[in-house]
């Protein structure tokens, strides 16, 4: 708010023709501030594919230095000694556990530093410092072969570069949640070139509705994070397999067994890993103790089958292309299951969506055999069960069947596979949710303590939503003050005030046609242009009730006021619906 | 393309194009000022005297249903920033609640007088009342006066004309 005086009343001519071509373009290219978070989605898939890559040369760079081999994490401890094996993980874990205990005291009661938690409950903003902590321990697990996905670190760098880009930007707690959720898409799908299933992942499992105003940010990130990701690391399927073909509707019914046993398992596999952790726990060790005990746990494992070490994908490669006798197989899985409930319950920071997919995949590919050596003549493939049981298996555990749906085919490029995973994963869904409502990221969630999902969105406000990024513009200021400040801004429309009473608005629309009118600035002030008994919010407000006064107003942003309609801020119906979208289905919940 | 026909697609396409619709249904500004002869050779010697005798045409119109709290409202504007064009015109208005339409008054002073702060001279004032939600015909209205009053050859017609009628015609 600039005072009006001699000097606010001059505007000059080429700061009227700066705002009649931006009024022009307003005007042919409605740019709302929804296309503007897709632009932004568009920098944060950038950013997010960026980090993820950078995270993964770096993850390789050391694992090659410490183990003196390039390549796959199995290949290279299959050429360890195995003292070496054994000290590795565990030296590994001890770093990462020393980082994470002396990183812990950077820590500050901010904010959470997981991004589903930021997201969900909430707002948007992780903190810097500590998460860098987390991805520098997560750096060394990872390259020292510690059983657990590197998605993990992946996703939560992508995160908060998107959290620390949304934070810069000043963005309101609506879109800064929805900003951080596109780097989340972003580094998943960077992770598993998946870009569908990088945007279905969020939209389904962290925020919980597909409403286009949340979805459409989220494919864009992905896209660019995916297009960014091959073009560096190129453009294969992750888990190239082989074509496998339905070659009777009669094997249907085998998948359908297959996913209700899947549904079956997963409730065990998610109670072994809380057990894992609980069993951790009680060994009241330091944490980088524990840490390094896990390493330890996963070292004296890979002495006898170094497949135990990395997140499993070259496991899960290996069962759909080559997948060597099902004893073997079924050794590998118990050892691995180990691996990562000693991985996952020392604290080790990491993602079990990849160790999620093998399990799967490796009880699917059992019970393909089995079926085989029943029914012979039915000439199903053991490997196409793999498939199937990885999709099945990552529905019920992540309870985002369509995700698991959309990934399984992203990851495989396998068309022909499609349906029976759509069946097995619907009924492998409904298996597990009959046993237990928890899923694999709401069980951290609950863990975390953020059980009350709904009692927190029921008490958020207008007030929560408010951004304070808008100036009102006084009521006494000049004609060119008003100009000049619809130059400066995007908006279409000017709180005014008047003693900080909020008293109207000035619509760029019924202004436009004067602004070639030098004259007009020596005669009018603020007060003269704005349109009175506008709709407006106040701070205690539900976000129902300002969707309706939305609904009666044309404005695009609508002036916060307190009781004695005092201007506090603004609303963007953009953040309110983006917040909406984003609670559907916590709130129902 | 001829005039009329630009005047007639602007009303019909100025909701597209960005033309306000509005400004083809304004009245004009004879029409507002016709309605109440202007006032011709004035003679105050204050600000405050100029304002309220100009004022002073709209009292016991239907126009405006409290006529003090309106010349109030109209002085209230003032102090905040008098309207002042140059070339010794002067835009005095209130936007008020008051005012039933939008009704214009017009005087001349026989001498010019000191209005504002900076004491410049005025002898031609233009009064306005605005209902609040009159806006976009309020600025239509006023843009075409200064428009006008921006040709010296209009504010020598308005200073030398003999009546009433004279005037206004040279605001047609």
């Amino acid at each position: 708010m600039t005072p009006p005086g001699p000097a606010s009343h001059e505007l000059s001519k080429s700061a009227r023709r700066l705002v009649r071509a931006r009024i022009w373009l307003s005007e042919h290219f409605r740019f709302s501030e929804l296309q503007s978070t897709l632009l932004w989605a568009v920098v944060i898939g950038f950013l997010g594919a960026w980090t993820s890559i950078l995270f993964k040369e770096v993850t390789e760079i050391i694992h090659a230095a410490v183990t003196g081999h390039r390549g796959g994490y199995v290949e290279s401890f299959s050429h360890l000694a195995w003292w070496r094996r054994l000290l590795i993980p565990a030296a590994g874990g001890l770093l990462a556990g020393l980082t994470l205990y002396f990183g812990s005291r950077l820590k500050t009661k901010a904010s959470s530093t997981d991004y589903m938690e930021a997201v969900v409950v909430g707002s948007g903003n992780l903190p810097v410092r500590i998460s860098l902590v987390k991805s520098l321990s997560a750096l060394f697990s990872v390259s020292s072969g510690a059983a657990i996905g590197r998605e993990g670190p992946l996703v939560q760098l992508s995160s908060l570069v998107a959290s620390a880009s949304g934070k810069w930007m000043g963005f309101p707690l609506a879109r800064q949640r929805q900003i951080v959720a596109c780097g989340a898409a972003a580094g998943i799908a960077s992770a598993y070139h998946a870009p569908v299933s990088g945007a279905f992942f969020v939209a389904e499992i962290v925020l919980g509705s597909l409403a286009m105003e949340s979805f459409g940010p989220l494919v864009v990130s992905s896209v660019i994070a995916t297009l960014t990701t091959r073009a560096y690391q190129g453009s294969e399927a992750l888990y190239a397999a082989p074509v496998f073909t339905l070659h009777d509707t009669r094997e249907l019914i085998s998948y359908v067994m297959l996913g209700a046993v899947c549904g079956l398992a997963v409730p065990l596999f998610l109670k072994f890993l809380r057990d894992c952790e609980a069993w951790f726990s009680r060994l009241r060790l330091p944490l980088y103790l524990r840490l390094a005990l896990g390493g330890l746990i996963v070292g004296s494992l890979a002495i006898y089958r170094p497949e135990v070490t990395g997140n499993g994908s070259s496991l899960v490669f290996g069962i759909l292309n080559h997948p060597g006798t099902w004893q073997a197989l079924l050794i590998v899985l118990v050892c691995k299951l180990v691996a990562t409930g000693a991985t996952f319950g020392s604290g080790a920071v990491g993602g079990v969506f990849t160790p999620t997919l093998f399990t799967g995949a490796a009880m699917g590919y059992l019970f393909g055999e089995s079926c085989r050596a029943v029914l012979p003549g039915w000439g199903l493939e053991p490997g196409a069960f793999g498939l199937v049981g990885m999709g099945a298996f990552l529905a019920a555990a992540t309870g985002a069947p369509v995700m698991a749906i959309i990934m399984l085919f992203e990851l495989t490029l396998n068309y022909q596979i499609l349906m029976p995973i759509m069946l097995a994963g619907v009924i492998s869904y409904y298996v597990c949710r009959s046993i237990t409502p928890n899923s694999l990221y709401g069980e951290a969630l609950k863990r975390k303590g953020q059980v009350s999902v709904t009692e927190y969105l029921a008490r958020l406000k207008v007030g929560d939503l408010m951004s304070q990024s808008q100036e009102p513009i006084a009521a006494e200021a000049g004609f060119g003050e008003v100009v000049r400040t619809f130059l400066q801004s995007r908006r279409e429309f000017l709180n005014v005030v008047e003693n900080g009473r909020f008293v109207g608005i000035i619509s760029l629309h019924d202004i436009k046609p004067y602004l070639d009118q030098p004259d007009l600035e020596s005669l009018l002030i603020a007060k003269d242009v704005m349109r009175e008994g506008t709709c407006s919010l106040t701070f205690h407000q539900t976000m129902s009730e300002a969707l309706h006064v939305f609904g009666r107003s044309e404005s695009e942003c609508l002036p916060v006021l307190d009781k004695d309609s005092r201007y506090l801020g603004s609303v963007s119906k953009t953040d309110l619906l983006l917040f909406l979208a984003g609670t559907s289905r916590q709130a129902e919940g | 393309m001829g005039k009329k026909s630009i005047r007639l697609s602007r009303m019909i396409f100025g909701g597209w194009i960005g033309f306000p619709v509005v400004e083809c249904r304004a009245m004009s500004l004879s029409e507002l000022i016709l309605n109440r002869p202007p006032l011709l050779d004035l003679d105050v010697s204050t600000e405050a005297g100029t304002i309220t005798r100009t004022a002073g045409l709209l009292e016991g119109g239907p126009e405006i249903s409290d006529y003090r709290k309106f010349l109030a409202t109209v002085f209230d504007r003032q102090r905040i920033n008098p309207s002042l064009l140059g070339n010794g015109v002067a835009l005095p208005h209130a936007r008020t609640p008051l005012a039933a339409e939008i009704v214009c008054v017009a005087a001349r002073t026989v001498r010019p007088i000191p209005f504002g702060e900076e004491g410049k001279p005025v002898s031609l004032i233009f009064l306005f009342a605005i209902p609040p939600h009159r806006i976009v015909e309020y600025l239509a209205l006023i843009a075409a006066l200064v428009k006008q009053l921006r040709n010296p050859e209009t504010i020598d017609g308005l200073t030398s004309a003999r009546s009433a009628d004279e005037f206004t015609k040279w605001l047609k």
